[in-house]
């Protein structure tokens, strides 16, 4: 018995030992099985090392020799398994995988046993054993050397690749754990068993099987020590406390820190082996701490056994830190208070967020009643257009009242009574009239402006109610046409228009569409000085329907082309070419047409004309626009806002001939008009009622011309202006209110005397126009011809 | 003998108005004035005009509420009432023919229209 026997035998106990009670611990475990056949493997060579030296004969000595080779070799495969399943490796989903594994063990087990080992080698061994000797002696050695090393060298590559990408602490120390002491043993094999003797320098122990000691334990602890195989609480639980984002301190019955976690100690910036022991309130902000303290000693006194509270802990600097503190108290098993556990939720984040949302809210809150100042702004615009509308009628109407009164007596009774043979006074008298003609035309121009001003508040605050009824673009632009062809007339300029014969019925107010169009078709006459005006109206999309008006003026700079819609902006050089209007005429067109859901603007080239464009949805009505029973006109609201926006107001040329009047209607005394006679103009649809007024008219020594509709009726008013006018109101291309509003508001044929055919529920509409006198069908002929008679004597 | 009743708290409106009817007193019409509802209800009551050109706003009573009671309560249906405002709303023309007005007309009103229209009431 030497002291190499007693190492290697006691190895081999050891090998042995721990190879069962793995097994005896968990023997279903596939780690713990490859592990106990490699304490087997080693035990056994071990085992067979410590004889091999020892053996009295030379046969004995090969007979262990042959044992510790197969010892040592068979421990390859059960590693390779080891390491993969530590690793988790996927190969070993495969069966084969097991089979390459195992396989060449037993290969090499057999060539062990039942190679051929030279006889030498038995003598040979026991003193001047060596790999290089081995290597030398027998192909077995060279080729399971091979097969050892990769089989090792693989399994530790596997190992090492998973220490490296696990997330887990408890998995990188084990992989750290098992890759060295396995490297170190084998290195220290070699460099024992190998390197050394073959050197024949340092006289090395033959020990090399007690090195794979380090091997076996190393596997041991990394399997027992960081619980490969079950679940390990504290290891577990070490793994939660520092994977836990909240802070978390437990706290002894003494009211120490016995623990905290990492986020502790990023949070304050301390270690945890600083402040064992330490008295957990220190880690507190001073004001907080006779808080604090009171708590605790209520959950050390059983009082309660949890609590929650907002507290500050303090920094080294001395920087508070707001927390969320949940605590607990912990009882051990007998049912004692054994601690504090604290949960620490960091609130800074949650309080910048809250800080944030206040101010959102603040902002809100701001944005809501600026919004609410706002509407109250409009509403009191609103009001204050109102307002502002009553106080300034109520002078105009003295104004426009008075001086219509003195022109009326001025005329009337003063003039004749002073004659006006003397040239001074007949200067004066000229000067005079004038003068009160311009009071009453600007008078009137302020008017129009106000009701403009209040259309357009009112549609703005969207208290406009809409008529809203099927209507033909065609008619609509005829009409229109109709209201501004003595302006254009009067300027020499020609109008086309171009209107596709496949339009469909639209639907909208239809004396607002008329208004734009007027507006539009105005503005066009007010800015050409030659050429003309092109009326056209397409299907631009299937959904809508696509109006043109264009004109060869001098069109408008494209930097000013969005202001035209501007309110109270006129485009143009104000000093020298300023145009008389209000400058509210777009802006209401805008609006209407915003308000049927179409869109208008305006394409122009300067120098060569502009064109306004508007669309209308084909299918009806624009969404904002309700319908409503009663149609309503403010006053002004048609005709006179694009005319109220003109230079001169047209003069008219009775008796001249405008091109393109139809004249379908037999007129027998157009040739000439007496001057003596009053002249009436009969307007109707029905051939019928037209005779036959015309016939009883004209037995009270009326002259009578007559109109088939609107729009003839209109060129005949503007040609052959007469005093009286019978108007019925459905008629075709344009009616009778049409024909009306637009006779009012042209100065020259205001005053003319209308008598209008209508029914009752139309008066209230028809009298606001100022016409003179109403009658229904059937016509009662007596006090139809006593009304004309008063009204024209 | 035809009577006019013009009520309208502004001066200048009361004098256009008398201005602008006077032709018609050689016509036998008599023109009556009053400077608020109140004072024109009273009058109405005890002249029984046959046409009345009725201000809406007007101090101690609205024209809207003269012509309530005169038309609506007293059933006066033979005084023709014009009311005349200045404020061109939506709502004053239904509040009108709400409380019975005849007609209603916007200021500033032509002259001549104020005189047909009484011709054609009085029937002159």
């Amino acid at each position: 018995m030497n002291t190499i026997f007693l190492i290697l035998y006691t190895a081999f106990l050891v090998q042995l030992f721990v190879g069962f009670y793995s097994l005896w611990l968990d023997h279903r475990h596939e780690a713990n099985i490859a592990f106990f056949l490699i304490c087997l493997c080693c035990a056994w060579w071990s085992f067979s090392f410590a004889f091999m030296f020892t053996a009295p004969l030379p046969e004995r000595a090969l007979f262990w020799f042959r044992l510790s080779f197969a010892g040592w070799l068979m421990a390859a495969g059960p590693s390779l398994h080891f390491f993969l399943v530590i690793a988790g490796d996927p190969w070993l989903k495969k069966r084969w995988v097991y089979l390459l594994i195992y396989l060449p063990g037993f290969v090499y087990l057999y060539g062990a046993l039942a190679g051929h080992f030279p006889m030498e080698l038995a003598y040979v061994v026991p003193y001047g054993y060596s790999g290089g000797t081995m290597i030398s002696a027998t192909i077995w050695y060279r080729s399971f050397s091979i097969y050892y090393l990769g089989y090792v060298l693989v399994g530790i590559i596997k190992l090492a690749q998973w220490g490296r990408k696990s997330t887990l602490e408890s998995e990188k120390k084990q992989a750290f754990l098992l890759t060295w002491t396995t490297l170190g043993s084998v290195v220290l094999i070699y460099l024992i068993g190998t390197l050394l003797p073959a050197l024949s320098i340092v006289s090395v122990p033959r020990i090399p099987p007690a090195m794979a000691l380090i091997w076996v334990l190393g596997m041991w602890t990394a399997i027992r020590r960081y619980q490969l195989l079950d679940l390990n609480l504290n290891i577990a639980t070490d793994e939660i406390i520092a994977r836990i984002e909240d802070m978390l301190l437990l706290v002894n019955p003494a009211g120490e820190i016995s623990r905290i976690n990492p986020s502790v100690e990023t949070v304050l910036g301390l270690k945890e082996s600083r402040v064992q022991k330490y008295p957990v309130t220190e880690l507190f902000h001073e004001t907080d701490r006779p808080l604090l303290t009171n708590l605790l000693a209520e959950l050390r006194e059983r009082c309660r056994d949890r609590f929650l509270e907002e507290l500050n802990l303090q920094t080294a600097s001395g920087e508070p830190i707001p927390i969320r503190l949940s605590a607990a108290s912990l009882e051990s098993s007998q049912g004692d208070f054994a601690g504090i556990i604290l949960i620490g939720k960091d609130l800074r984040e949650t309080r910048l967020l809250q800080e944030e949302i206040i101010e959102r809210r603040r902002v809100e809150e701001e944005l809501h009643a600026s919004m609410q100042r706002l509407e109250e702004l409009d509403r009191l615009k609103t009001d204050f257009l109102s307002s502002v509308s009553h106080e300034l009628r109520t002078p105009l109407t003295s104004i426009l009242g008075f001086a219509t009164i003195i022109k009326k007596r001025f005329e009337d009774v003063l003039l004749p009574a002073f004659g006006v043979q003397e040239k001074k006074v007949a200067r004066a008298a000229k000067q005079l009239g004038d003068n009160i003609e311009i009071i009453i035309s600007e008078g009137r121009r302020l008017t129009n402006l106000i009701n403009e001003v209040l259309d357009i508040a009112k549609m703005e605050a969207g208290r406009v109610e809409w008529k809203v009824e099927p209507f033909e673009l065609p008619d609509v632009l005829a009409s229109a046409v109709a209201v501004v062809q003595p302006l254009l007339h009067q300027k020499g300029l020609t109008i086309r228009t171009k209107i596709s014969g496949s339009l469909p019925v639209l639907c909208g107010d239809r004396d607002r569409i008329i208004q734009v169009c007027i507006n539009i078709l105005s503005n066009a006459v007010k800015f050409t000085d030659e050429g003309g005006v092109t009326v056209s109206a397409t299907m631009h999309s299937p959904g809508e329907v696509l109006v043109g008006i264009a004109d060869t003026g001098k069109g408008i700079k494209p930097e000013e082309q969005d202001k035209v819609f501007d309110k109270f902006k006129q485009v143009g050089d104000t000093l020298t070419d300023k145009p008389i209007g209000t400058g509210l005429g777009l802006p209401i067109c805008l609006e209407i047409i915003k308000q049927h859901g179409g869109r208008i603007w305006v394409e122009s080239v300067p120098g060569s004309g502009s064109t306004f464009l508007f669309t209308l949805p084909a299918g009806g009505r624009g969404k904002k626009i309700s319908p409503t029973q009663e149609g309503d006109l403010l006053p002004g609201g048609l005709g006179g806002t694009a005319l109220s926006g003109l230079g001169p107001l047209p003069v008219f040329n009775p008796g001249e001939n405008v091109n393109g009047i139809s004249a379908g209607v037999a007129n027998a005394d157009d040739a000439a008009l007496d001057p003596a006679k009053k002249y009436i103009l009969v307007v109707d649809d029905e051939v019928n009622i037209r005779k036959y007024l015309r016939d009883e008219l004209q037995e009270k020594g009326y002259l009578v011309r007559e109109a088939g509709n609107g729009e003839e009726a209109w060129k005949m008013i503007r040609d052959s202006r007469p005093e009286l006018i019978i108007l019925d109101v459905m008629m075709p291309v344009m009616d009778g209110f049409t024909v009306l509003e637009t006779l009012k508001k042209v100065p020259e044929t205001a005053n003319t005397h209308v008598i209008m055919l209508t029914i009752a529920e139309e008066k209230v509409r028809a009298e606001r126009l100022g016409i003179s006198g109403y009658f229904t069908k059937p016509i009662n002929i007596e006090a139809l011809l006593a009304k004309v008679d008063r009204l024209l004597s | 003998m035809a009577k006019i009743l013009i009520v309208d708290d502004e001066p200048h409106i009361r004098l256009l108005l008398e201005q602008t009817l006077e032709d018609l007193e050689d016509d036998d019409v008599e023109l009556l004035v009053a400077e608020d509802g109140a004072e024109g209800l009273d009058c109405i009551i005890d002249e029984m005009p046959e046409l009345v050109f009725l201000d809406v706003m007007m101090p101690k009573m609205s024209g809207f509420e003269v012509c309530h009671r005169v038309k609506n309560e007293l059933k006066l249906k033979n005084v023709y009432i014009v009311l005349l405002t200045a404020k061109g709303q939506e709502f004053d023309k239904l509040k009108g023919q709400e409380v019975g007005a005849d007609m209603y007309m916007t200021k500033p009103f032509n002259p001549d229209e104020i005189v047909e229209k009484a011709q054609e009431v009085l029937g002159l």
